[in-house]
């Protein structure tokens, strides 16, 4: 297993720049996920590390070699493509043999990975058939047998989930945990899910128009996003957005906020105290119940605003209600570079707070 | 409803017919005796004869013919393969401006009229003393067939998710290795139908092998003009050639006509 190290990756499509001055370690042993809206560059900067694109600018290292100007055979990775790319000619056993034929590895040798890579996955009883004759997510296995087999330095996964059904999808995704777990390898996973990336990686590089926004732990992305951008992709719903005070936003998840029935009598400093610093007000629009939860849109002065709360909460639609957020879980954003304002954001933000 | 269905068959007997009615006239000619072939009105029932088949084999040079189509025609089709395979695969999947011009200059020679290229290849096989030599025969008709079978086979390659090599690439080969292992098996049903294609080309091409051919490397379609003398017109041995000639490509096409089929219609369908 290796380190795989990016200087400076930078690459054009024509005159199109995809990525630009890339720079990214990825550590032994770790499941690095890249992440990202279609069109920001991950998945050319795996092909990238796979030697299948090559960078305009910029160094690729895999262990403690160069391999900018290696051919992908001779980088010794392993790949998963999205539509599995198995062989349809040959049968499963083949395919997962043929990388090590290629490399002249012994027959007694080849035999004995392969089988062990089926038992592992638990397709030893597919060995004969064709790829035609399988399932999705038996495809699946197999192209990740094909890539366990190899032993390679590292692994790279391009989007593999993404042509299973949903709930294959959430199965198999615990596997490859699994299979990470049981393989320390050096894993570098693409996909379009952040909720895939949040849930496998032990790091996530969040990416847009080819350039890196934040890298981190799933924890540090979700918890101290960046940017807007960052805040706004991770999360389901995403992060509201308040234009709170010229050239200022302020960034609240959905489920960090309290709903409380507006009432007349009812001292809005009292719930203050109890709940949180902000108050804004808010008219129930649409509820959305999706099972364990309820997604509530609520228009208020700051625009619409979604609240995720638990089913047991009756509310009503059209009525109106106070929501309530602390100090402690809200984010504020330079408007113009999108930028978070950390440790040092101006105090009397936080003064302007009790403004309903 | 039933109508409908009495027309619509009404009308795929007359179209069928309108393909098959010439093959049908040829076989009936072929076994006719002179008096038959020539009444007026034609006779649909007659006593068959096989003395034009007895005429045509009989005659020493239709074995020479044969031979020569086979191996002009087999010829082709192996240099064609050879060469379109590759040249689809770059076209395919390095498709870039120089590909296009690539195959738009492969075209040139099928845009202008045989007749009209046909004099200037004259003289230079014959400047070139290869005149009445097979290899400038195959290497005609390698030209004439070579630019639709490499965008018959580029569309199959098309077809290929490029993914496959790249599976190949990344498990030890070379690309060209990947084409060798991965998609050539892969584009059996492709290379079938080209070949068929070329095959049916160089087997029925006239105006070249009549020019460049000399005595001892006629073809079958050349040859069949020898039973047309400033004398005789001999309609019962020409037929009985005609015959002779479909029999190979129709047993080859009929052998193969399950990847043909798969060939030619891959594509129209998404899998």
């Amino acid at each position: 297993m290796a380190k795989v190290i990016l200087k400076t990756i930078t690459k054009f499509f024509g005159s199109n720049k995809v990525l630009d001055q890339l720079n990214l370690t990825v550590n032994d042993h770790e499941f690095l996920v890249l992440v990202g809206p279609s069109g920001c560059g991950k998945s050319t900067l795996l092909r990238i590390i796979a030697g299948l694109e090559t960078s305009t600018r910029g160094t690729t290292v895999i262990g403690n070699r160069t391999v900018t100007e290696l051919s992908p055979k001779d980088r010794d990775i392993a790949m998963v493509f999205q539509n599995y790319a198995l062989y349809p000619h040959m049968n499963v056993y083949d395919n997962m043999a043929f990388g090590l034929k290629m490399r002249k590895v012994a027959k007694e040798e080849i035999d004995h990975r392969v089988r062990e890579a089926a038992n592992i996955l638990e397709i030893s009883n597919l060995l004969d058939r064709k790829p035609k004759q399988l399932s999705g997510g038996q495809r699946q296995r197999v192209a990740l047998g094909r890539a366990i087999v190899r032993n390679a330095q590292v692994f790279l996964l391009d989007e593999p989930l993404s042509n299973l059904d949903a709930k294959l999808r959430v199965q198999m995704r615990a596997e490859i945990i699994k299979l990470h777990r049981k393989l320390r390898a050096t894993m570098i996973y693409v996909t379009h899910d952040q909720i895939e990336a949040m849930t496998m990686g032990d790091r996530i590089v969040v990416m847009k128009d080819g350039k890196i926004q934040q890298i981190g732990t799933p924890e540090e992305i979700y918890n101290n996003p960046a940017n807007m951008f960052v805040a706004g992709f991770v999360g389901v719903p995403p992060m509201n957005f308040l234009s709170w005070s010229p050239g200022v936003v302020l960034g609240i998840r959905p489920e960090y906020i309290a709903l409380i029935e507006k009432r007349e009598s009812t001292i809005d400093t009292e719930i203050r105290s109890e709940k949180g610093d902000y108050i804004i007000e808010g008219t129930v629009e649409v509820i959305e119940y999706t099972g364990a939860e309820k997604l509530i849109y609520l228009q208020t002065n700051f625009g619409q605003m979604v609240v995720k709360t638990d089913t047991s909460q009756p509310i009503k639609e059209e009525k109106r209600y106070n929501l309530l957020f602390g100090t402690t879980d809200i984010h504020f954003f330079n408007m113009e570079s999108g930028l978070r304002m950390g440790q040092d954001r101006p105090e009397q933000l936080v003064g302007t707070a009790a403004v309903v | 409803m039933i109508q409908w269905k009495f027309v619509r068959n009404l009308l795929l007997v007359f179209f069928c017919s309108l393909y098959v009615f010439p093959i049908i006239w040829l076989v009936m000619i072929s076994f006719k005796y002179e008096v038959d072939i020539f009444s007026i009105p034609p006779k649909w029932l007659f006593v068959p004869t096989l003395e034009h088949y007895q005429t045509v084999l009989a005659d020493s040079h239709v074995g020479a013919f044969l031979t020569n189509s086979l191996f002009v025609a087999l010829g082709t089709t192996m240099i064609v393969l050879l060469v379109s395979a590759p040249a689809a695969y770059g076209c395919a999947r390095f498709q870039s401006k120089a590909a296009g011009r690539f195959i738009f200059g492969l075209f040139l020679l099928r845009m202008l009229p045989g007749v009209a290229v046909v004099v200037p290849i004259y003289l230079v096989a014959s400047k070139l003393a290869m005149l009445n030599n097979y290899l400038t025969l195959i290497l005609v008709h390698v030209c004439i067939v070579l630019p639709i079978a490499v965008l018959m086979l580029q569309n199959f390659i098309l077809e290929i998710p490029k993914e496959l090599e790249e599976a190949a690439m990344i498990d030890g080969c070379s690309r060209s290795a990947a084409f060798i292992r991965i998609i050539l098996p892969l584009m059996t049903s492709g290379i079938v139908a080209t070949s068929v294609f070329s095959f049916i080309i160089s087997w029925n091409e006239f105006l070249f092998s009549m020019t460049l051919s000399g005595y001892s490397t006629q073809t079958l379609p050349v040859g069949v003009t020898s039973f047309m003398t400033d004398k005789t017109l001999d309609w019962g041995a020409i037929a009985a050639m005609g015959v002779i000639m479909i029999v190979p490509v129709g047993l080859f096409t009929f052998m193969v006509q399950k990847y043909l089929i798969k060939g030619l219609t891959m594509g129209a369908v998404k899998e």
